[in-house]
């Protein structure tokens, strides 16, 4: 036993003493001294691609970052409490079929993106079927303002078109994903309001707001936000996979804006032949 | 040894007058002849020395030069250039000879390293010693896989050695050093050889072969350019290193050899260097001359290595020896924490530190029971083979001895046999191990032996369960009743109650529960419950004690085996390590 001990020690020291070992993360700012493996391995295993995916930070709640290489594939995994939240993969090339081409910031690359999410805000409009309901509409939110469900802040508002039909009205609430309180004479008068939403069973018909916010609270999915983003550029193709929930759902698409990045392959295979690993 | 008399009158035992034998060079105690015994000098190697033997010798020095290539290879930035250098220049002109013909044949050997040939591999391996119940060599394989692979993955990511940059045309994954194929088809192919072939020609030819293996993975490795020469190099002995070792301490071949019969215990080999050092050892600790070694009884013995010793004598005589070593401790241990798990706090299951501190507790025991008139081998004394590792304790050979159950019983017999459960009572002492095969008729007279597991002050329920037990090896040869009023001669009535009230299954040794199952099964008695029905009636009295230590035990027990049951889930689902 003492021999596999003797020689991870041994190792543990030369490494702990030499800045050059390790894998080392592939930082979107150009380095002082020497790429990283990571880097240079990430070359070798697309050597075709143009850039490779870089990190230039790492955000609070982001635990472990992983990198991998293999031969056609490589890039590196996010995760918090054991769970990857994100795998950053730059492959030969990439399916993105689907997806919705968005604006990626570059010339020579596209971006794609195929994304479900379910937002930290929870919407619910308001949708009185008369004069008198708006009047009734707007005392009652002024009680309810400033309402969270399970953290989350509530966003009311108020379809003032009472001229057209009611389910019209609910259908393009729908479109935004929220929630609907629909307010007839009748509950008006008690002071009551009929719930509606795309993943209720049913709807509630004379709840008071307290309990219509406490039915929604019951139905209401975690927040997430998973998916891909695709960058297609010569040669190769970094996929971001997002399956985040919670509060990373919550900046997860910001962070990667920012801190994620591309860096170009020739740069690290210039640093590599600096390094010696190139022997020409 | 049936009369072990010295012919002067006194009758002095062997043991009596092993003491006084230093001064005198020469004596013989009932035919055996004792020549002087000598004091082990300061400095004198002890009997045995744990040897490493020339090939452990030899990866003890592999392992030191390979961390010196280590540091060499990565610690300094010169030399990792140079290396690399090197490599490289190697690799490029191995890619210079590439054909087609030669990549079809590099892409065949590499599959040696494929995830699903070391997995046939290793479950076959598992497999086959599950079917021979060899599970020292079983987790002995587990455990060098695990080590083998968590150390590559961690030297692999510390070092985060790049490919090498010549074209590479095989699969490959994570950093390059040290080589994970090879070192994964190494310490494969050494466990294999290391539990499933005996030790001899055979196995020495199965580590050439291996090598052979080992040595056209790495060609493959290099022709693919997938891997540096020095990565595959290093795995190739560290991987190798890992498991020698490892097999050297966890199953070492003295204590487990590799047999192919189902289900033997695991005991110490005697023959050889070892069989000669052991004499060497009984000559200059106890003067007795042996002259042959052999196993006895292995059938009846888990905890220990009996053996019979035929010393010189006139005539040469036999005496009887147990070999402990740390083997049987761990053993012990672990025997300890199954009783601890299945009952409880009702016994002393205090492990000992020590194979010294348990052959000083056999051997006190047996001294003990001696005194209060329990007639058990006499004690000749203990030889240090290996200071506080192993121990051999020898005592005397009942010669023409056989066991209570074959022999013709009688009144006087049973009396006997009551008689040293009374005296043990009266003692203050319990056996905890009454079973056919410990009570021996010797001259017509009962001798308990196997001592080990006695106590001193034991609970009532132990001794009450003592009483049972000798009295169920009695009835197998006569009759419930004969022998519940024969006991009644010796013991209470309300003591038989009390004996079969704490009378379980599991209370029962295993030998004794087949030999009622028999009897059930030809006669339609069920002796156990005959004695309640003789008996006066008792409350069954649980044998079930609970305490904080068994409930961290039976804790640990269960979350250890629901990993177990994870790790072969995960094996069949593909997702394991394996």
């Amino acid at each position: 036993m003492r021999k596999p001990i003797l020689f991870v020690l041994a190792l543990s020291l030369a490494s702990s003493s030499c800045s050059h070992l390790g894998l080392g993360e592939a930082s979107c700012v150009s380095p002082e001294r020497e790429v990283s493996a990571a880097s240079i391995l990430t070359i070798q295993a697309v050597p075709s691609a143009k850039y490779t995916p870089c990190l230039s930070e790492t955000r609070v709640g982001w635990d472990t970052v992983e990198w991998f290489a293999e031969d056609g594939r490589a890039g590196f995994r996010i995760s918090r409490a054991i769970s990857p939240f994100l795998t950053a993969t730059v492959t030969p090339a990439c399916d993105f079929t689907g997806a919705t081409q968005v604006d990626s910031g570059y010339d020579d690359i596209q971006r794609y993106e195929r994304v479900e999410f379910e937002p930290t805000e929870i919407g619910i409009t308001v949708i009185p079927s008369s004069e008198r309901t708006l009047i009734w509409s707007r005392l009652m939110l002024a009680d309810v303002e400033g309402a969270e469900i399970d953290g989350r802040p509530v966003v009311f508002e108020t379809d003032e078109n009472i001229d057209e039909q009611v389910g019209a009205r609910v259908n393009r609430a729908y479109l935004y994903d929220n929630y609907v309180w629909v307010i007839s004479e009748l509950d008006a008068e008690e002071g009551k309001v009929e719930l509606r939403g795309q993943d209720l069973l049913q709807p509630g018909r004379g709840l008071t707001p307290a309990e219509a916010l406490e039915v929604i609270e019951d139905n209401v999915p975690d927040v997430f936000y998973k998916g891909q983003w695709y960058f297609v550029f010569d040669g190769g193709c970094i996929t971001y996979e997002f399956n985040a929930r919670g509060t990373l759902a919550e900046t997860i698409a910001d962070d990667a804006e920012e801190v994620f990045g591309f860096y170009p392959a020739s740069l690290v295979v210039e640093g590599a032949r600096e390094q010696g690993l190139i022997i020409e | 040894m049936a009369d072990p008399q010295d012919g002067s009158g006194n009758q002095p035992t062997i043991a009596r007058e092993l003491p006084t034998i230093g001064e005198r060079r020469e004596l013989r105690l009932a035919g055996i002849r004792v020549a002087g015994r000598r004091r082990r000098p300061s400095g004198e190697r002890a009997a045995i020395e744990r040897d490493l033997r020339r090939s452990g010798r030899f990866w003890l020095i592999e392992g030191a030069s390979m961390i010196l290539i280590w540091i060499l290879l990565f610690a300094f930035p010169a030399s990792a250039e140079w290396w690399t250098r090197q490599d490289t220049e190697l690799l490029r002109r191995i890619v210079e000879i590439r054909s087609d013909a030669l990549t079809s044949i590099a892409d065949a050997a590499a599959l040696l390293g494929s995830e699903w040939v070391l997995r046939v591999l290793r479950i076959g391996t598992l497999l086959a010693l599950v079917f021979v119940h060899r599970w020292r060599h079983f987790f002995a394989v587990l455990l060098a896989i695990l080590i083998v692979q968590g150390s590559v993955d961690l030297i692999s990511h510390l070092v985060g050695r790049p490919r090498p940059f010549v074209p590479m045309i095989g699969t490959w994954e994570g950093p390059s050093h040290p080589s994970e194929p090879v070192a994964q088809l190494a310490v494969t192919l050494v466990a294999m050889a290391y539990t499933l072939i005996p030790p001899g020609k055979i196995r020495q030819r199965a580590f050439v072969a291996s090598g052979v293996l080992i040595a056209i993975l790495i060609a493959a490795q290099l022709y693919l350019g997938v891997d540096h020469p020095s990565d595959a190099f290093v795995s190739a002995f560290y991987a190798p290193a890992v498991t020698i070792v490892l097999f050297r301490w966890f199953a070492p071949e003295s204590a487990f050899p590799v047999t192919w019969k189902r289900g033997v215990a695991a005991h110490l080999d005697i023959t050889g260097e070892r069989g000669e050092s052991i004499k060497g050892a009984v000559r200059d600790q106890l003067g007795l001359e042996v002259l042959t070694i052999e196993q006895f009884g292995l059938e009846g013995s888990g905890g220990s290595t009996p053996l019979r010793l035929k010393v010189a004598g006139d005539p040469d005589q036999y005496v009887f020896a147990k070999l402990y070593s740390a083997t049987h401790l761990r053993s012990d241990r672990w025997y300890k924490v199954g009783r601890t798990i299945l009952y409880g706090s009702l016994e002393d299951e205090v492990r000992f530190g020590s194979v010294r501190r348990l052959v000083e507790y056999e051997d006190y025991i047996q001294r003990l029971m001696s005194s209060a008139g329990v007639p058990s081998a006499e004690p000749f004394g203990i030889v240090e083979l290996i200071p506080e590792r192993e121990y051999l304790m020898v005592s005397e050979f009942l010669e023409g001895s056989e066991e209570l159950t074959h022999a013709e019983i009688d009144d006087d017999i049973i009396d006997d046999a009551l008689r040293v459960i009374r005296s043990m009572w009266d003692a203050g002492l319990a056996h905890r191990d009454v079973k056919p095969a410990n009570v021996m008729i010797n001259n017509g007279r009962i001798v308990l032996i196997d001592v080990a597991f006695g106590t001193v002050r034991p609970s009532p329920w132990r001794q009450a369960v003592d009483l049972a037990n000798m009295m169920v090896i009695l009835a197998l040869r006569t009759d419930a009743e004969r022998v519940y009023e024969r006991a009644l001669h010796q013991f209470a009535a309300e003591d038989i109650g009390e004996a079969f009230a704490a009378t379980r299954s599991v209370t029962l040794p295993s030998q004794s529960r087949s030999s009622l199952a028999l009897v059930k099964k030809e006669q339609g008695v069920d002796l156990v419950e005959e004695f309640r029905r003789l008996a006066p009636p008792t409350e069954p009295i649980s044998i079930q004690r609970w305490s904080t230590r068994r409930i961290r035990l039976t804790l640990g027990a269960l979350v250890v085996g629901l990993l177990g049951l994870a790790f072969v889930v995960s094996e069949f689902v593909g997702t394991g390590v394996l």
